[in-house]
């Protein structure tokens, strides 16, 4: 046995820096009989350790405590589940999409298509009144129209008849 | 579980219902509001509040009754090529699910003007004119009720010229 590496180990097991590789080593060395006089100190203690060491908890504490947490059973989602999670998914992205599209697409990229061309109220009010004007005029023109063309027609058919 | 059939289906028409919400123009013609052929006006649903609060004496109360149940308003107008634009609009209006309530044409002038959802909030209105040589398209969305705003027409008295030479188009 090399004792100087156990010299090397001792100090990083003790900071709590050695690897799991180095704490076999130690154990195994300070439990065999083959441990150097200046390490004999240490025995007792890595005995007692080892001796933690080998215990294992009882299978039915173990079992307890993955009942406890679940640990054994392997969560199953439904077909159901999964059907309403992916519906639930499309339906929030269309949202923000429907969303995107409706307020932030239109300011973003088409700000000249939905700004005021009028800057104030009463350029508005004026292009109102022409364009309602308008087409209350062509509706009452065209009122008349057939009002004339019905009367054509009754005067036509008290000529013929 | 019947209730989030429900909401499903209120997730999925939305789009369906969210792109009614633009007129006419915007959803058939927007590739013409960048043709420097036309000038094109809007005016938004917050310059029509405005107009409703205003307090002007030249404004009938006829008129303000109509005004406050608009959402908004919008004119795309052309002084060239006339007659192809106006084969253009009044062609594609008719594909689509508006309702014919004037369609007049005389040498002089031709107008045809759709409706759709009369007297509801969704309502849109929209005329297509032309001259010889000069053509408009006005959509006018909101709560529209035809029987008022035949009223208007003496009251107002505009006359097609008019309307086709209004210079603060942009």
């Amino acid at each position: 046995m090399d004792f100087r590496k156990i010299d090397n180990i001792l100090p990083k097991y003790w900071e709590g820096d050695t690897s799991l590789n180095e704490e076999d080593i130690l154990y195994s060395y300070f439990t065999s009989n083959n441990v150097h006089e200046s390490h004999e100190v240490y025995v007792p203690y890595f005995k007692t350790q080892q001796s933690y060491r080998n215990k294992k908890a009882p299978v039915e504490i173990a079992t307890s405590i993955n009942e406890k947490i679940g640990g054994n059973k392997v969560r199953k989602i439904s077909s159901y589940k999964k059907f309403w999670r992916i519906a639930a998914a499309i339906g929030v992205l269309t949202v923000g999409v429907v969303l995107y599209q409706q307020y932030v697409l239109p300011v973003e990229s088409n700000s000249a298509l939905y700004s005021d061309t009028f800057e104030t109220p009463e350029e508005a009010l004026q292009e109102i009144k022409m364009a309602l004007g308008m087409v209350s005029n062509k509706i009452e023109e065209s009122t008349i129209m057939v009002s004339n063309e019905i009367i054509k027609i009754d005067i036509s058919n008290n000529v013929l008849y | 579980m019947y209730r989030m059939y429900k909401i499903l289906i209120v997730l999925l028409i939305l789009p369906v219902l969210s792109q009614a919400q633009n007129d006419a123009i915007v959803t058939y013609f927007s590739s013409e509001m960048e043709n420097d052929l036309f000038k094109h006006a809007y005016i938004s649903p917050r310059m029509i509040n405005a107009v409703v609060k205003m307090d002007v004496e030249d404004m009938d109360e006829d008129i303000r009754m109509i005004v406050k149940d608009l959402k908004g308003m919008r004119i795309l107008s052309s002084d060239k090529d006339g007659k192809n634009q106006y084969s253009r609009f009044i062609k594609e209006l008719d594909s689509q699910p508006y309702e014919v309530i004037v369609s007049s044409r005389t040498p002089a002038e031709s107008v045809k003007i759709y409706l759709k959802n009369e007297g509801q909030p969704d309502g849109e209105l929209i005329m297509v004119y032309q001259t010889n040589e000069t053509c408009s398209i006005t959509s006018i969305s909101g709560l529209l009720d035809l029987e008022k705003i035949a009223k208007l027409s003496r009251q107002l008295n505009i006359k097609g010229a008019e309307f086709l030479e209004d210079v603060k188009r942009k």
